[in-house]
């Protein structure tokens, strides 16, 4: 590996107009042809590091080499001209439109002149380079996430970059998936490319990178050879050894008293929009001071089951029992009212992003802050607010801060914080700790135990094998819509789990 | 949680005067761009720029009362469009509930003798007329803007055929017979009514459960599905208040402003309730805003009466001047609004 830098940021600084510091002068090194590891907590910088160098916003001070040449990039245009390229957490793919229509479209971007029948060969050859292989003529939403990255790893690629970053490209993989996709990464540095990798996952960081930089609170902590560091290393790096709490909460678990059933579904079959069976006929119980783990590859049905026990989708078929009451009738806040909480994977949709913290708080709990005139008491929604600010350690300059300033960690914590002061007797919680710190994902877990441990119950959707396995009383799991098995986790090794996740 | 306040206070106040500065340079910084911009136009034109400010700008302002009577109809107009746009709807057909307002407040009049039922009568009559449009959004997936705009013609068809065929005056046949004189309102009424209603809705948008969930519809749709609010019913709400306040403001105009008769091409409405979408975007859809805006836009136009009638510029030209105006002070609004959309917030 040569040890020249290809890319060199030296004492970047980004502050955003409203006075929140991103990045603390950040200098920043990659060789050319090795897969460079960006390793930090949610709310590091690691992010905003990486969309500065793909010229997406600009830093507030610092200066900029791409193989030693000083550039300045007005947008990501002029990143993709100097050989640069951006995998997202989220895809940029237009969902309706075929593969070969995608790629066309990035191209055109680069070559106005391109036309359909050329994309074919370039897609071949950069195909065969990766080791991967598809049908131009497929629609993309009919595709797995997995194979949709692929694409949108060849899309960079043919748009001509050298230098590609991936934005914590494992977050929406199966385990199988991001096998294939550390295979391809591994095939492209052997053909020269350079890779940064951006994650807060060690494992992954010692699986696969040359050399990894650990960020904090917008600076670079330190940056070291991957194999000369061990995990609980650069876990300490990573989250500083003031903090460094790995040990998991010991929280003793109360016999269990008398076994009540809180929720039953009978039965129960949903159909999307589009009218396509996504639930089909589920029977689930879940019974008090229990955590049910729903395990299962995202997409499954898992939120459709879940939106319709909170009433958000009505089912086509199938009763719902709360507690002992027919609830599939009831509206959305009804169900909130009787004591069900739901806390859904995309926070976009738990929060209003451009609303402040006060605003937010009573999302689920308007009629609790309302007078008789319906008048919402805005004095006493702040002073319920400032506790739960305290007791979840919610980090924030101000209560009148838009949601969206604030981390996700926060943003998490938020919204848990607000579900717990409901007081609910049943929590749907998916993906809980998704894009979240490990503190963070300590503290929340913990929080879904105390929980349960009160008597109430939690009914965990996650695609975190170690998360449902860490939690769970009772595994379920969910496989195109349908509950393929169920049992107690000591009877299940992940091994049995996998098999039915991947059926 | 506490150090954290502390730490930060100084530069948090500093923050915050700095946004409050930066509330007030804003539309400064656009109105003298449109200054500007105006003064070119006027000069193309032929006209002396200075001698067109100083005529609009003195005199527009200067009577005080007139100024506030005259800002009235377009307090309900701007309401007409924020209401609903903060609820997501878009609400352009505010012209057409005007006129259906003045119409129908105008004939309740002759009925009742009775200011109050008169208002009440246009009051509903817009709301129902906005409704229309709101059910037909929610239900139907007809889209607002295109049924707005042809609602706006059939209103203005429909008033003008009933002043000319059914309630005209026998000794002008080109307008209605007047308000009668019990039903007549005095002309500082018209404003107290209009800045009161913009207090209701205020009162209404941001400490009331209902306001809240308006809010909410606009902001994330998402959001509101998820907190289970019913979303069709809010948004035909929110469009109700709307075109309610419109109906008000054309109300206002035949029972507050002589000769206390509608004409048939609707000369004393034509316009106010398009007026409305600018003042609301202008007054940054807050309600405290909406009157600002109402009143500095009147000033305008009256300022626009007079510079016609002494300078002798046509119309046409005064509208360019004022449009102008509007236009720029919209702009940073509006790309805010735009850039947030994108994720860029300023």
């Amino acid at each position: 590996m040569s040890r020249r830098p290809i890319i060199q940021m030296i004492g970047i600084e980004k502050i955003y107009p409203d006075g929140q510091y991103a990045l603390r002068g950040v200098d920043f090194e990659v060789f050319e042809g090795e897969i460079h590891g960006i390793l930090g907590e949610n709310g590091a910088g690691k992010t905003t590091l990486m969309r500065i160098l793909y010229g997406e916003i600009r830093p507030t001070r610092g200066r900029i080499f791409v193989r030693g040449r000083e550039v300045r990039f007005s947008g990501p245009w002029d990143a993709i001209r100097e050989g640069i390229g951006m995998v997202y957490q989220h895809f940029s793919l237009i969902p309706s439109f075929t593969v070969r229509e995608n790629l066309y479209l990035s191209m055109l971007s680069m070559n106005k002149k391109i036309r359909r029948e050329d994309i074919d060969e370039i897609a071949r050859e950069y195909g065969e380079m990766i080791g991967f292989k598809i049908s131009l003529d497929e629609v993309v939403e009919d595709l797995p996430i997995g194979v949709q990255q692929k694409i949108e790893i060849l899309k960079t690629l043919m748009r001509g970059a050298r230098i590609l970053i991936l934005d914590e490209p494992t977050s929406v993989l199966s385990p199988l998936e991001t096998v294939e996709l550390f295979k391809i990464l591994r095939r492209l540095k052997e053909s020269g490319y350079t890779i940064i990798y951006i994650t807060h996952k060690l494992r992954e960081i010692k699986g696969l990178t040359d050399r990894v930089t650990i960020m904090r609170r917008g600076r670079v902590v330190s940056v070291v050879e991957t194999d000369k560091v061990s995990e609980e290393e650069l876990a300490k790096m990573m989250i500083g050894s003031e903090e460094f709490v790995f040990k998991r909460s010991e929280v003793k678990r109360k016999e269990k008293t008398e076994k009540r059933r809180i929720l039953e579904i009978r039965g129960v079959s949903v159909v999307d929009d589009k009218g396509v069976e996504k639930v089909r006929e589920v029977y689930l119980e879940i019974f008090n001071g229990e955590i049910l783990g729903l395990a299962g590859v995202q997409g499954n049905g898992q939120k459709e089951l879940a939106e319709a026990i909170a009433g958000i989708k009505k089912v086509s078929r199938g009763r719902i029992f709360f507690n002992g009451l027919d609830i599939t009738d009831l509206d959305v806040r009804e169900r909130y009212r009787l004591g069900i909480s739901y806390v859904p994977d995309s926070r976009g949709e738990a929060l209003i992003y451009n609303m402040n913290l006060v605003e937010n708080f009573i999302l689920t709990s308007l009629e609790r802050y309302m007078n008789s005139l319906k008048i919402i008491d805005w004095r006493r929604v702040r002073k319920d607010l400032l506790k739960a600010v305290e007791r979840f350690d919610i980090k924030t300059r101000s209560l009148d801060l838009d949601v969206r300033f604030l981390s996700g960690g926060n943003q998490q914590k938020l919204i848990i914080a607000r579900e717990f002061s409901r007081d609910p007797k049943l929590l749907i919680v998916s993906e809980p700790t998704h894009g979240l710190d490990i503190m963070s994902t300590i503290y929340v877990r913990d929080l879904l135990r105390k929980f349960r441990d009160s008597g109430r119950g939690v009914l965990l959707i996650s695609s975190d094998l170690d998360e449902i396995y860490e939690l769970s009383d009772r595994i379920a799991v969910i496989n195109r819509g349908r509950i393929v098995i169920t049992g107690d986790p000591k009877e299940l090794p992940p091994e049995k789990i996998g098999y039915y996740i991947g059926i | 949680m506490r150090k954290i306040f502390l730490e930060e206070a100084g530069s948090l106040y500093q923050r915050r005067a700095l946004r409050y500065l930066l509330i007030f340079l804003e539309p400064m910084t656009a109105f003298a761009i449109a200054t500007l911009i105006n003064a070119f136009i006027l000069y193309l034109l032929r006209y002396d720029p200075l001698e067109v400010y100083s005529v609009m700008f003195l005199t527009g302002y200067s009577d005080i009362h007139y100024l506030f009577i005259k800002s009235s109809p377009y307090i309900a107009t701007g309401l007409a469009f924020s209401t609903p746009f903060l609820a997501g709807i878009f609400n352009i057909g505010g012209e057409g509930q005007l006129y259906v307002g003045a119409l129908t407040a105008l004939l309740a009049s002759y009925v009742s003798r009775n200011f109050l039922i008169s208002i009440l009568t246009g009051s509903i009559a817009g709301a129902l007329l906005s409704g229309l449009i709101a059910f037909l959004r929610v239900y139907r997936n007809v889209n607002e803007v295109v049924t707005a705009i042809m609602l706006n013609w059939i209103m203005y068809y429909i008033t003008s055929y009933i002043i000319t065929v059914y309630i005209y005056d026998p000794f002008a046949p080109y307008q209605s017979r007047p308000v009668p004189r019990e039903a007549v309102i005095n002309p500082d009424l018209m404003f107290i009514i209009s800045v009161f209603t913009a207090l209701i809705i205020y009162i209404v948008l941001f400490y009331t459960s209902i306001g809240y969930m308006m809010r909410v519809v606009g902001r994330s749709f998402r959001s509101a599905v998820y907190s289970g609010i019913n979303i069709k019913r809010i948004m035909i709400l929110s469009m109700m208040i709307g075109g309610g306040s419109a109906g008000l403001g054309g109300a206002l105009i035949p029972l507050g402003t002589s000769p206390h008769v509608l004409d048939n091409t609707m000369s004393a409405l034509y316009g106010v309730g398009f007026m409305g979408i600018g003042i609301g975007l202008l007054g940054r859809n807050n309600p405290i805003g909406i009157i600002i805006a109402s009143i500095f836009i009147s000033g305008l136009i009256i300022g626009g009466q007079n510079v016609e009638r002494i300078i002798g510029a046509p119309p046409e030209v005064v509208d360019v001047i004022i449009g102008i105006t509007i236009v720029m002070l919209a702009i940073p609004y509006i790309l805010r609004n735009i850039l947030a959309k994108r994720g860029v917030y300023i």
